[in-house]
């Protein structure tokens, strides 16, 4: 952004303006037909395994999702805010699911999903906004500029990923090159495209954005996207599901979309309530994909997980105030579903952290490095490389297939 | 690509040239272009006051709520409620349409920036229900009223607010061991104690534990909401936990509502507080495009905020005549928001209807005063330059030139005076039709950068 400026008086405005001509409209297109035709052949082969990241903003109650009934402290925290054990659709016999999740509780029986319980990230305190930051950069600092799966694709060319959202989230962010796709009613028009291409060239962040735009348009129109979708996460999730599926080779195999509204401080509700309909919308999201993604599916993994959990007492008000250990979700047909992946540390006073929250005896990066290196084949050193400073928290055995 | 001493003014300081505010701002110089703005600051500008304070929007609700109990029927109910979503939505509808008008009206448009600086700290968020036909007056009562004055006191009026009360569910919030805490067992809600703290004053590393967050949520209790007071507020004292708390190391004893009160002037000039709002101040007009000259602006408003406990007009005084805010260079991403603003204002007395404004700003993430959380629309220029929102600005872009569709030649005069970037220049030359030529003018790195 080091252009200079040449000062242009309101006369030569007028004159420039009014002599454009069709001459110099002709070399531009030519010229910029040219530099697309080259950017189309450095097209690389992408990787066949999928990667789902699905954010749920604002700390779910994992608690609430997967109930810990058999912890003999659950009840005694949660009087009216706990889940009655007969209706949960029970896994064993400390755990069951939350009665809205049936048919992930069915999906959990045929081995497809998990769970990880006691989880969270290297985060120990309580701000929504910094917690987000750090499980979406993959460091220990909240100002880190950069995503963890916008480094994994600078490290891994075979990789690419667009987030469904009209804003690019921070977990794409960074210096390789990622999209971003939301719906909407543009039209073609490949003479502006040529001419904002010129224009915008000298400008990076711009340039970059309005490259990735286009090739995310072209995809979609070729694919038939429905141009007036709505946005609600059948047709997002849908959507997802064609880009995961497209022969395109600029198509990408990983996926970034978000659910949020699980900052229950109050009307949390049981059965139902704010909890269980944000569960049920999160079913939708899981069923859809798993649907529209056919043969492909076999080849996926979907991370669900929120900045941190809640409260293990329920507040004053019918709701759970921000906590630090949670649920995180684990489906698609490339895991070795079935499984509550856990060291449960117990709900006793005594051993919550804090004295109020879930303790943590995961870390997330231990999850995310072990997807990085048994589903997308990143080296254990580059995993490391990814989420620097993280040797601690080991990848784990059997979550994958 | 460069801005001159002029467009800074109108577009980074301002929310874009008016047609001849560009001439205007090259004559009496930036700065003072600027001065004479904050010399004039009007707490009620023409069009917003005649909208409905909240004494009367709560006096309208609180005849609802009365209809409510005294009906039995479970259909009346229904309708009632419906009735009452209708008006919310009614009141939210106009009090947009009014602030979009002064938007794009307004002479003094660095006083409505300021004023959008701090309604986005201290947001509240029209996406809650019971929040909706309030946002407009928080804007307009708790913070217009305190622009120019002491932070402390935009804080007490926002804590007070009930659209604040409402939004961070501290009018839920019940002292254990109050009156009502122990006749009905219930307890605190940490939700708006925990918000001042880490977004309001003394930002989330500014120094506070746990035992803080909970200190100060006990000292709020009794804080709520009434709907036939003046104000909207009221203290009840049968749901104040009404005990000495230590709080960031200081005792509270006062009885009743002095003792949040106190906390809060303790707040409003702590150092942390201090260091917070310098921070996002700077970050708002300068960014990180030189970190060293940021640093300098921080500091120097840091310095002042302590000084002066907090006065807030001194500030701006900075603002407008530090290094770091004039610097050629495009510093700031513009929001969707100030994107079809600056659009508009240059257009002149244009008249866009009410509802396509509203679908305007929802088609691109922005929709006034649906934040989507209590810290605010992200002030970060990641979070808005992105693919997507290429596209939907490329779409709009058609909009708007229908809109403004007069005279090219002027429309480029009223917006960027004598200096516009050769690059959108050459494009503008190519486009041939006035509606493709307008495009790659909105399309702008100059338009889409402040």
């Amino acid at each position: 952004m080091k252009n200079s400026k040449t000062p242009i008086s309101r006369r030569q405005i007028l004159k420039a303006l009014s002599a454009s001509g069709a001459a110099l409209v002709g070399t531009g297109l030519l010229h910029s037909k040219l530099a697309l035709s080259a950017q189309l052949k450095m097209a690389k082969t992408k990787s066949d395994n999928i990667l789902i990241w699905i954010i749920l903003r604002g700390a779910w109650d994992g608690l609430n999702v997967v109930v810990p009934y058999g912890d003999p402290y659950y009840y005694q925290h949660r009087p009216t805010l706990g889940i009655e054990a007969n209706e949960l659709l029970k896994i064993d016999g400390l755990f069951g699911f939350n009665p809205a999740l049936k048919q992930m509780h069915q999906m959990y029986k045929d081995r497809e999903l998990s769970f990880a319980h006691a989880i969270a990230s290297p985060y120990r305190s309580r701000s929504h906004f910094d917690g987000q930051k750090i499980l979406e950069n993959g460091t220990q600092k909240p100002n880190e500029p950069s995503g963890w799966l916008n480094r994994l694709i600078g490290i891994d060319k075979h990789h690419k990923a667009i987030a469904i959202d009209r804003v690019l989230p921070l977990i794409l962010q960074g210096d390789a090159m990622t999209d971003s796709w939301y719906p909407n009613r543009l039209d073609e028009q490949q003479f502006e495209t040529e001419l904002l291409q010129e224009m915008l060239a000298n400008n990076p962040s711009l340039s970059k954005s309005f490259a990735q735009a286009i090739k995310i348009e072209n995809m979609t129109s070729q694919m038939g996207a429905d141009k007036n979708q709505a946005k609600n996460i059948k047709a997002l999730t849908k959507q997802a599901a064609r880009f995961l599926k497209s022969d395109d080779e600029n198509s990408p195999n990983i996926v970034a979309l978000e659910l949020s509204g699980w900052d229950t401080h109050a009307g949390q509700g049981t059965l139902n309530g704010r909890l269980a309909n944000n569960l049920k919308r999160l079913e939708t999201a899981i069923i859809s994909l798993k649907q529209n993604l056919g043969q492909k599916w076999q080849k996926t993994v979907i991370i669900g997980c929120s900045e941190f959990g809640r409260t293990v007492k329920q507040n004053g008000t019918g709701g759970t105030d921000h906590g630090t250990g949670s649920a995180l979700l684990l489906a698609g047909g490339a895991i070795n579903g079935g499984q509550i992946i856990t060291d449960w540390p117990s709900l006793k006073p005594s051993s919550l952290f804090e004295g109020r929250d879930l303790q943590p005896t995961m870390d997330v990066r231990s999850v995310f490095k072990t997807i990085l290196i048994e589903h997308l084949e990143i080296t254990q050193s580059d995993a490391e490389q990814i989420f620097p400073q993280s040797a601690a928290a080991k990848p784990l055995d059997n979550i994958i297939s | 690509m460069t801005f001159n001493n002029a467009q800074i003014a109108c577009h980074r300081f301002g929310l874009g040239a008016r047609p001849d505010e560009i001439m205007l701002a090259t004559q009496m110089g930036g700065q003072l272009f600027l001065q004479s703005q904050l010399a004039h600051y009007q707490v009620q500008p023409e069009p917003i006051a005649s909208l409905p304070t909240s004494a009367e929007l709560m006096a309208e609700a609180a005849t609802i709520k009365l209809s409510l109990r005294q009906t039995t029927n479970k259909n009346a109910k229904q309708n009632i409620n419906k009735t009452a979503r209708k008006q919310a939505q009614a009141v939210y509808l106009q009090a947009i349409d009014i602030r979009h008008k002064l938007a794009i009206s307004s002479q003094q448009s660095f006083n409505e920036r300021l004023v959008y600086f701090w309604q986005n700290h201290f947001a509240v968020s029209a996406q809650k229900q019971s929040v909706r036909f309030l946002a407009a007056s928080f804007e307009n009562e708790a913070i217009r009223q305190n622009v120019m004055g002491r932070f402390a006191d935009m804080l007490i009026a926002s804590t007070q607010h009930p659209a604040m009360q409402l939004y961070l569910d501290n009018f839920r919030s019940i002292g254990p061991d109050s009156k009502l805490g122990k006749k009905q067992n219930k307890g605190l809600n940490e939700n708006l104690a925990r918000e001042i703290l880490e977004l309001h004053t003394l930002g989330v590393q500014g120094g506070y534990e746990q035992k803080d967050v909970i200190a100060f949520a006990n000292m709020l209790t009794g804080w709520g909401v009434d709907y036939q007071t003046v104000r909207g507020f009221r203290f009840n004292k049968n749901a104040h936990q009404g005990q000495p708390a230590e709080f960031l190391g200081k005792n509270y004893s006062q009885k009743g509502m002095r003792q949040a009160l106190a906390g809060l002037n303790h707040l409003a000039v702590h150092a942390s507080t201090a260091k917070h709002i310098a921070t996002k101040l700077a970050q708002h007009f300068a960014g990180t495009h030189n970190q060293q000259l940021t640093k300098s602006l921080v500091d120097e408003l840091e310095t002042s905020f302590n000084h002066t406990q907090g006065q807030l007009k001194p500030l701006y005084e900075i603002l407008i005549n530090h290094g770091a805010c004039w610097q050629a260079a495009p510093l700031r991403f513009r929001t969707p928001y100030e994107w079809i603003i600056a659009l508009l204002r240059a257009a002149g007395n244009v008249k866009i209807p009410a509802n396509a404004m509203l679908n305007l700003l929802k088609n691109m993430g922005q929709q006034t005063y649906f934040v989507s959380s209590p810290a605010g629309w992200p002030d970060e220029d990641n979070y808005w330059n992105s693919p997507a929102a290429m596209i939907q600005k490329w779409q709009n872009s058609k909009r708007f030139s229908q809109i403004v569709n007069k005279n090219v030649t002027q429309y480029v005069q009223n917006i960027l005076g004598e200096n516009i970037d050769q690059h959108t220049l050459l494009a503008m030359q190519k486009a041939g039709k006035k509606n493709t030529q307008l495009t790659m003018l909105f399309l702008s790195e100059q338009l889409q950068f402040r």
